[in-house]
C-alpha cells in the first residue's frame, strides 16, 4: 500500500527540521512530501537539505490551496492512504500508526487523531476548546454519531476521499467541518482514535485572534453550505444508507 | 417627478453611456461585462424621456412615487451586479488555486526528471 504523509508548511523554518527528522526517524515505509505555501523564510531550503520532496506554490493560495495540491498530488500518484501532518511540530510521527492502521484494515475511510479521547498531551486553549466542543456537538448531530475532536488536522484518509476532494469538491476543503460532513455524505466511515499532540513550538498559528473570532461564523456558514449539498452528493455518489 | 431629478438622470445616463463606450474602445472592458451597465445607462436616459410612463407604472402598480421606483431599480440592479461579480470572483479564485496546484506539481515532476 502506498502511503503519503503530507506536511503542510508556511514559514515553519524554526520547526520544520524537527518535524522532518521525527518523520524520517519513525518511517515505516511511507513517502513524505512538504507542501510549501510560498514561505518567505527558508522552509523549502531546509526540507531540500533533509532530502525531502517539496512542492512549492509560486504564490500563497491560502490553506485551501495547499489542501488542493495535497489531494491532487496524492490522487495523481496513486496513493492509497494520505495523512496530513502539521509543519509546526504539534503532531508526532510515532502516533501515525494509530491513525493509519484502521484505514489499512478497512475499518474506516477517515480516521481522526483525537486529543480529547484520553485527555493526555496538549488539549488546546480554553477559548478554542469551547469552539471545538460546540462544533463537535452540531457535527455529531448531523452525521449521527459522536465525534469529539472535529478540528483535528491529524487525519488519515483513503482513496475514496482523496478522489472526492481532488476531483469533485473544491470550496473550503481545509475546513474540517466540511471534510467531515461531506465525507459522511459520500458514504465514508469516520472513526476517532486517541493520540498525543504537543503544543506549537514556534511561529504563529493561522487561528490568531481575528481568525479565531471569525472561525465560528465561517464554520457555521460552511456547515449550512454542506447541508444544502446533501441531496446532490448522495445522489451523485449513489449513497442510499447512512454508514 | 421634479425637473432637477430628470435633468440629473439624463446627465448621469449620457455620461455613463459615453464612459462605457470609451472603456470598450480602449479594450479595458469587455462587451459582455458592459451589457448590464449599458442597461443601467439606458434606464437613466429613459427616465426624463418616458417620465409619464414611469409615474403611471409606479403609482398604479407599486403605489408609490416615481422617485422611489428609480432608487429601488438602481439598488436592485447594483445587488444583481454585485452577485454576478461575486460569482465571477469565486470562479476565478477556484481557477487560480487549480493553476497554482497544477504548476507546483508540474514543477516538482520536472525537477524529479532533471535530477
Amino acid at each position: 500500500m502506498k502511503i503519503l504523509i503530507a506536511v503542510i508548511a508556511y514559514n515553519e523554518a524554526d520547526s520544520i527540521r524537527d518535524v522532518i527528522n521525527d518523520l524520517q526517524k519513525n518511517n515505516f515505509g511511507y513517502d513524505i512530501i512538504v507542501i510549501d505555501n510560498s514561505s518567505f523564510d527558508n522552509t523549502k531550503q531546509i526540507c531540500e537539505l533533509l532530502n525531502v520532496k517539496v512542492i512549492t506554490h509560486c504564490i500563497n493560495s491560502g490553506i485551501d490551496g495547499t489542501w488542493k495540491t495535497f489531494y491532487k498530488y496524492a490522487y495523481e500518484n496513486g496513493y492509497d492512504i494520505v495523512c496530513q501532518f502539521d509543519g509546526d511540530g504539534q503532531h508526532l510521527a510515532c502516533e501515525l500508526p494509530k491513525i493509519i492502521e484502521p484505514v489499512i484494515k478497512g475499518e474506516a475511510d477517515r480516521v481522526i487523531g483525537s486529543r480529547f479521547l484520553t485527555k493526555e498531551g496538549f488539549q488546546s486553549y480554553f477559548f478554542r476548546r469551547i469552539i471545538i466542543k460546540s462544533f463537535a456537538f452540531w457535527i455529531s448531530i448531523i452525521i449521527g454519531y459522536k465525534i469529539n475532536d472535529v478540528t483535528s488536522g491529524f487525519i488519515a484518509l483513503n482513496k475514496k476521499i482523496i478522489s472526492f476532494f481532488a476531483n469533485y469538491y473544491k470550496h473550503e476543503i481545509s475546513d474540517p467541518n466540511v471534510g467531515l460532513i461531506l465525507t459522511h455524505y459520500i458514504g465514508a466511515k469516520i472513526i476517532e482514535v486517541p493520540v498525543l499532540m504537543k503544543a506549537r513550538k514556534t511561529g504563529r498559528s493561522y487561528y490568531g485572534l481575528i481568525n479565531s473570532l471569525a472561525y465560528p461564523v465561517k464554520g457555521f456558514i460552511n456547515i449550512v453550505g454542506c447541508l444544502l449539498l446533501k441531496k446532490q452528493i448522495k445522489k451523485e455518489f449513489g449513497v442510499r444508507n447512512e454508514p | 417627478m421634479s425637473p432637477k431629478l430628470q435633468i440629473a438622470s439624463l446627465i448621469i445616463g449620457v455620461a455613463f453611456f459615453f464612459y462605457i463606450f470609451y472603456v470598450i474602445r480602449k479594450k479595458t472592458l469587455s462587451p459582455t461585462y458592459s451589457i448590464l451597465w449599458i442597461l443601467l445607462a439606458l434606464f437613466f436616459v429613459s427616465v426624463p424621456v418616458f417620465e409619464s410612463f414611469y409615474v403611471f407604472i409606479s403609482r398604479s402598480i407599486f403605489g408609490f412615487y416615481a422617485e422611489n421606483m428609480i432608487y429601488i431599480t438602481v439598488i436592485g440592479f447594483l445587488l444583481i451586479y454585485v452577485l454576478f461579480l461575486t460569482l465571477k470572483v469565486v470562479k476565478l479564485n477556484d481557477q487560480v488555486k487549480e493553476l497554482i496546484s497544477f504548476t507546483a506539481i508540474l514543477e516538482s515532476k520536472l525537477k524529479d526528471k532533471i535530477d
